[in-house]
């Protein structure tokens, strides 16, 4: 849709289409498909991957084959952190799960103050746990007075969170704090709704608003979401036209609401390259080679619907602000209301540190 | 601290049956499938998948039509008749056009080349369900809310959906042991179990009873997904989920053997939520160490023989 748009109106600069081949990650093979596409297929810029594990694979791949690669939804701080520590031609264009599990627990220390005991709830796969330990760490760095009492990583793609959902009730925890999503957050919701654990627990869901298109009926009034960002199609405050036109976009395209934070993303991946490709231009007058290109992405700035977004200098990944609000079915839509909002700085390392350097030193 | 102790272990040990209340409808199809029919069809437990596919376009559907013209128990009512004959009777004929399409063929071949062609099975059914119901969860949660909940002891509240299934399925197990145990067809289809071509020189119609007995396997497949779907929700590429579990009941319980399906449903299901409960870092291995144990202690499964 978003190609579509710019194309229509006459590609980037005006004057040139973009091309668009869509390839699934959803591949044993992720490795060999990003270097036949990177190397045989020649491509401009690979955009793409909403999986850790996929990310963590095809980033040192993408500096070691020189392709302007730009990574739109996954989230684990490994990425940078561990797998890609001096990128040249990587970026990411979505803020790191930093910004989740860090804005989680400062919303339980500057807005929830009266939470005592805590757990978790989080896939057991990359992304999962890595939401956990920062969330853990932070918790700990922020020095929150909170218990933590329980802590479970369910298998990726589970048909079953009975005892999961037992074991959570039998701690009896004021506040949960969960990475969940896809199938598994619909299936957690629905066995811990039919089993009554949100009755005197709240829960708050890092990226789970997906749900409110999957299984509307499953999400009750009052629990904690997040969107990955500020990445929702109702609630929060007056957004800009971007966002309006989007949403309305979005819906008359697909009959249904940018529930899931992954259209924010790709909205942001594909305007990431065609705003840099645009001033690189503008600066030098001649269409940008790969060099120029990713030059032109470092410390890059341009307004999305969910905001201005940027990529500081010196990093290779956008950082966004913390955004939270609680699940109304009050209005024409389900929304996110009362919502919160912690400055990106507050969630993100400086950029020479790694979040880990960053929270071990608070 | 004991009554603590004992009440925690209350909703354990229900989670547990209706578990093995799925397993059971799942395993014991392809257990009397294999056993029967000498097909190793791995791509049985799609059609639980796609049961519980077709389960949520139903309840939407009926939902949609009756809404709230039929009060609560009438409108449940509907729905439980609509996950128990609508449901099963729509797979149960998707897998016959199936068996005389793409299984047939495969009957006489080897074990290994039938696993090899129905895993190819299991990828084409998987991108169908997802052509057809998309890549995004789908529910089907009306009857479970309509059932409501009950406190148990120590103030914890239940769904009565998985006690619901749990006792359906008890039925449907009673009825599949009086068919093996005392009708004719089901004597005949033992009897072709333990030959088939002699049964064949009485004047029995065998590929008539073999359709019968494939029918009655994906039925039950059908129905642990009409059971499971309204306390859950189904996604695509869970069904490789469902496939070690069907396969661990035939492999524990042993193969043919409606006890044996009977006896590792309960295994795994106890082990599985007790397992995820008390040591959840096993949750993905205790099925599997449960099957590693049942094979270095008996390797033909529980009740590794062909008999009801």
């Amino acid at each position: 849709m978003v190609v579509d748009k710019i194309n229509e109106a006459g590609g980037i600069l005006g004057e040139r289409e973009i091309s668009l081949d869509e390839y699934d990650e959803n591949t044993e093979e992720v490795a060999q498909l990003y270097r036949r596409l990177a190397t045989q297929d020649d491509y401009d810029i690979i955009i793409g991957f909403v999986s850790s594990a996929n990310a963590l694979t095809v980033g040192p791949i993408a500096e070691e084959l020189q392709q302007p690669t730009i990574i739109w939804d996954t989230g684990t701080t490994e990425l940078f952190d561990d797998a890609v520590t001096d990128p040249q031609y990587l970026f990411r264009t979505c803020a790191s799960s930093s910004t989740d599990a860090v804005g989680a627990a400062l919303v339980l220390e500057n807005a929830l103050t009266d939470i005592e005991t805590v757990a978790g709830v989080n896939q057991d796969y990359a992304y999962g746990r890595n939401n956990w330990n920062l969330f853990s760490q932070a918790v700990e760095a922020f020095d929150i007075d909170v218990d933590i009492v329980e802590a479970r990583f369910p298998p990726f793609g589970n048909e079953d969170f009975s005892s999961t959902v037992s074991a959570l009730n039998d701690s009896n925890p004021d506040f949960i704090f969960s990475s969940l999503w896809g199938g598994d957050l619909v299936n957690f919701m629905t066995q811990a709704n039919d089993r009554g654990l949100f009755d005197d627990t709240l829960p708050c869901f890092s990226g789970g608003t997906h749900i409110f298109r999957d299984a509307p009926d499953q999400v009750p009034d009052g629990l904690l979401f997040g969107a990955r960002g500020p990445h929702v199609p109702y609630g929060g405050f007056g957004w800009n036209s971007l966002h309006d036109n989007f949403v309305s976009s979005f819906e008359s395209r697909y009959g249904e609401s940018p529930y899931a934070h992954g259209a924010f993303h790709a909205w942001q991946g594909i305007y990431a390259y065609v705003n840099a490709i645009e001033n690189a231009f503008n600066a030098s007058g001649v269409y940008p080679d790969n060099d120029a290109l990713v030059k032109s992405l470092e410390g890059l700035g341009f307004d999305t619907p969910s905001g201005f977004l940027n990529i500081p200098e010196g990093s290779h990944n956008a950082i966004e602000p913390s955004f939270w609000g609680l699940s109304d079915s009050s209005g024409e839509n389900l929304a996110l209301t009362d919502s919160i909002w912690i400055a990106k700085e507050q969630v993100n390392p400086p950029v020479e540190q790694t979040t880990e350097e960053w929270l071990g030193n608070i | 601290m004991v009554i603590e102790l004992i009440t925690q272990q209350i909703p354990l040990v229900l989670n547990a049956l209706f578990l093995a209340s799925v397993l059971f409808l799942l395993g014991t199809g392809l257990s009397i499938i294999y056993g029967m029919l000498n097909f190793l069809n791995l791509a049985h437990a799609a059609f639980l998948v796609l049961g519980a596919y077709v389960a949520s376009t139903v309840v939407t559907q009926i939902v949609g039509v009756f809404g709230d013209t039929l009060g609560t128990s009438g409108l449940f009512i509907i729905l439980v008749l609509g996950l128990l004959i609508i449901v099963p009777f729509i797979i149960a004929m998707v897998g016959l056009t199936m068996e005389q399409t793409i299984f047939k063929p495969i009957y006489g071949l080897e074990d290994d080349y039938q696993l090899l062609a129905t895993f190819g099975v299991i990828l084409m059914m998987e991108d169908g369900m997802k052509f057809i119901w998309g890549g995004q969860p789908v529910t089907a949660s009306a009857p479970s809310e309509l059932l409501g909940s009950i406190s148990l002891l120590g103030g914890s509240t239940y769904p009565l959906w998985p006690i619901f299934g749990t006792v359906l399925t008890m039925v449907i197990g009673i009825v599949l042991y009086y068919f093996f145990e005392e009708t004719r067809l089901g004597k005949i289809t033992l009897a072709m179990a333990e030959d088939d071509e002699i049964v064949g020189v009485t004047g029995i119609n065998t590929r008539l009873v073999h359709l019968q007995v494939y029918v009655i396997g994906i039925t039950l497949a059908a129905l642990g997904g009409a059971l499971f779907i309204p306390n859950a929700s189904m996604t695509s590429g869970l069904a490789l989920q469902f496939v070690i579990l069907a396969f661990a009941v035939l492999v524990i319980g042993g193969l043919g053997s409606l006890k044996g399906a009977i006896a590792a449903s309960l295994l795994i299901g106890f082990t599985r939520s007790f397992g995820s409960y008390y040591i959840p870092q096993l949750e993905l291995a205790i099925v599997f160490i449960l099957m590693a144990a049942v094979m270095l202690i008996k390797p033909t499964g529980l009740f590794g023989d062909i008999k009801a």
